[in-house]
């Protein structure tokens, strides 16, 4: 029980929730008050099963893919290789920035270009299936998620791509600055 | 229990399966992260749900509609990228507020634009990992790269909407 008053986030959202129920208050008194807590349960009726699947799913395929399987797919190649297979890895990585960005700064501190590495970030940052499935397809339900998925597919190639061009412009004394 | 539901745990199911079927006790320790997270996220995700149920009573719908809604194009685009680099936090608050947003009556390409331009520019994220871990010059590459991606998202999901929102699946 302690935990959760030490939780920030936690409580942050406890804020949040009470300003926009007293804002329902405001609106409208007790009325709109109840007719949002109504709005609530039937949402957590919609996506409670769906969550509690989802984050059973995300722990199993937490365990199935090692970390150092990743780096090694990641490091691999460079070139448009590389930022295609960046892209195939990062929608199958698990966890959030607590995992990903370590495994990018080691690969990064072991010479890979900026190329894989952005198309690694963008492709978990927006195809991830793992946040996908615990709160897109939840809250959004499949129609919408999958039409953004698709839509989204040649980004992590573009972003990949301009990065490699960019870096070059960049080569800066910031870098050198910190040796 | 609906279809989506059903998926999600058949899939949970298979791939418990398959940690137990490797060395290791694989499923144990799967179950084991499965529990830390919810215990820490059950409370945090009830909160947030109780803030969309206020918003939806709170958002003014015309608002929405005539801002974000179907027919406000590249204005809406606009106004979903500016808005999602801006918004900080995680995904918790974040859906539950798209989910009410979307019912409202905004459009595919002003939420793509958002949900795109709030992935990558990540504001928490890059402060709180980025810049420190991988330094200002590999951020600022990123960032520029990232630009206009939320464009190309948007504009591809206007061009596939009749296909995926018009098909029943």
């Amino acid at each position: 029980m302690k935990k959760f008053f030490t939780d920030k986030s936690f409580l942050v959202f406890t804020g949040i929730a009470l300003l926009s129920g007293y804002g329902c208050y405001v609106k409208g008194g007790t009325e709109f008050v109840l007719t949002g807590l109504k709005a609530s349960w039937a949402m957590l009726a919609l996506v409670g099963s769906r969550l509690l699947a989802a984050f059973i799913l995300a722990g199993f395929v937490q365990v199935l893919l090692p970390k150092n399987q990743i780096i090694k797919w990641v490091g691999a190649k460079s070139g448009m290789r590389g930022i295609l297979i960046a892209s195939s890895v990062g929608v199958i990585t698990p966890g959030g920035p607590m995992i990903s960005f370590p495994l990018v700064a080691a690969l990064f501190k072991l010479g890979a270009g900026y190329g894989p590495l952005v198309a690694y970030l963008t492709s978990w940052s927006v195809l991830s299936i793992y946040r996908i499935a615990i709160w897109e397809i939840p809250f959004m339900g499949l129609k919408f998620t999958a039409l953004r998925f698709f839509a989204s597919l040649i980004l992590p190639v573009v972003a990949g791509l301009s990065a490699q061009k960019l870096s070059r412009f960049f080569e800066d004394p910031l870098v050198e600055d910190k040796e | 229990m609906d279809a989506i539901s059903i998926g999600m745990w058949l899939l949970a199911l298979i791939m418990g399966g398959i940690a137990f079927s490797r060395p290791g006790k694989l499923h144990i320790q799967g179950a084991k992260i499965a529990g830390e997270n919810l215990l820490v996220m059950v409370p945090r995700i009830i909160m947030a749900i109780l803030v969309s149920g206020f918003f939806s009573v709170i958002v003014p719908t015309d608002l929405v509609a005539n801002w974000l809604g179907k027919d406000s194009g590249m204005k809406g685009i606009l106004i979903g990228f500016v808005a999602g680099g801006l918004t900080p936090g995680g995904p918790i608050i974040c859906f539950p507020i798209i989910a009410i947003i979307f019912k409202a009556g905004a459009g595919i390409g002003p939420l793509i634009a958002f949900l795109t331009s709030w992935s990558v520019f990540a504001l928490h994220r890059l402060f709180a990992f980025e810049f420190p871990m991988m330094g200002p010059r590999f951020a600022m590459v990123r960032l520029l790269s990232s630009v206009i991606l939320p464009f190309i998202a948007a504009i591809s999901a206007l061009l596939l909407e009749n296909f995926f929102m018009g098909n029943n699946f």
